[in-house]
């Protein structure tokens, strides 16, 4: 998608991405190490997070959360290209 | 109102969710181990105590003080088991989780029921089953979490509290 609205829910990635606020993403920029990305759960299609790109190896994503106790690649998995949604503009 | 909450009105929206997916409490099942120890000592020690010596009130009252004590301790333990359990039951314990050890359900049911079993009677063999349904459980959340070498541990633990 070019353009698109992603809505935060949960409190993950506090203070950066505030639960309930609305931001704008878009589908055409790659997301890069320290943006944010929306993306599917590569563990559930249906779940569609929102985290900080730490790292990209091999062409798979590493997803961090703000938080310590927040979900991450290393709960969920590296994330493939066709995974990612789009970047968030923060 | 900002340009991503303006734009909201024209753009497709998604919800994206940033919520912690693992739990964010601390989880652990030896205070059930432990609540389930307890009635089973409880029980053990109801079983032995001994009948008053004399029929004098005084006497009387000396046992059945000990006996409502044990008694009292039974119940509140067998109710804190159940309550121990049923929040790994329901805050830990995840779907994948019932995936992989679909008996989970039927384990914490008999679990919670062998709980009230407890209340309502003094035996022995029903404390036993108790320790051991918790046992299997915790066996199960050691593997979910990844460690199944810390259910050692947790028998070592629980296993000479008396």
């Amino acid at each position: 998608m070019l353009l698109f609205i992603v809505r935060v829910e949960g409190e993950s990635d506090w203070p950066v991405l505030v639960p309930g606020r609305r931001y704008l993403a878009s589908g055409i920029f790659v997301p890069r190490v320290g943006d944010f990305a929306v993306f599917r759960n590569p563990r559930d299609r249906q779940q569609i997070f929102i985290k900080r790109v730490s790292r990209v190896l091999d062409d798979q994503y590493i997803m961090n959360g703000e938080r310590s106790w927040a979900s991450s690649s290393d709960d969920f998995g590296s994330v493939p290209p066709d995974y990612i949604l789009g970047k968030v503009f923060v | 109102m900002d340009i991503a909450g303006y734009l909201s009105h024209i753009l497709p929206e998604a919800r994206a969710q940033a919520h912690c997916d693992i739990p964010c409490g601390i989880y652990e099942p030896t205070p059930a181990k432990i609540a389930a120890m307890t009635v089973l000592r409880m029980a053990l020690q109801i079983n032995e105590l001994p009948p008053p010596e004399t029929e004098e009130f005084s006497a009387r009252k000396a046992v059945i003080h000990s006996l409502a004590r044990r008694v009292k301790v039974k119940e509140e333990h067998a109710e804190l088991c159940k309550r121990e359990l049923l929040i790994l039951w329901t805050d830990f314990f995840k779907p994948e989780h019932l995936e992989k050890f679909p008996q989970l359900h039927d384990l914490v049911w008999k679990a919670a029921k062998l709980c009230s079993k407890n209340k309502q009677e003094v035996s022995e063999e029903a404390a036993r089953e108790l320790v051991a349904a918790v046992d299997g459980i915790a066996k199960i959340f050691y593997e979910v979490k990844g460690v199944p070498e810390r259910y050692d541990a947790y028998q070592k633990l629980t296993e000479k509290l008396f």
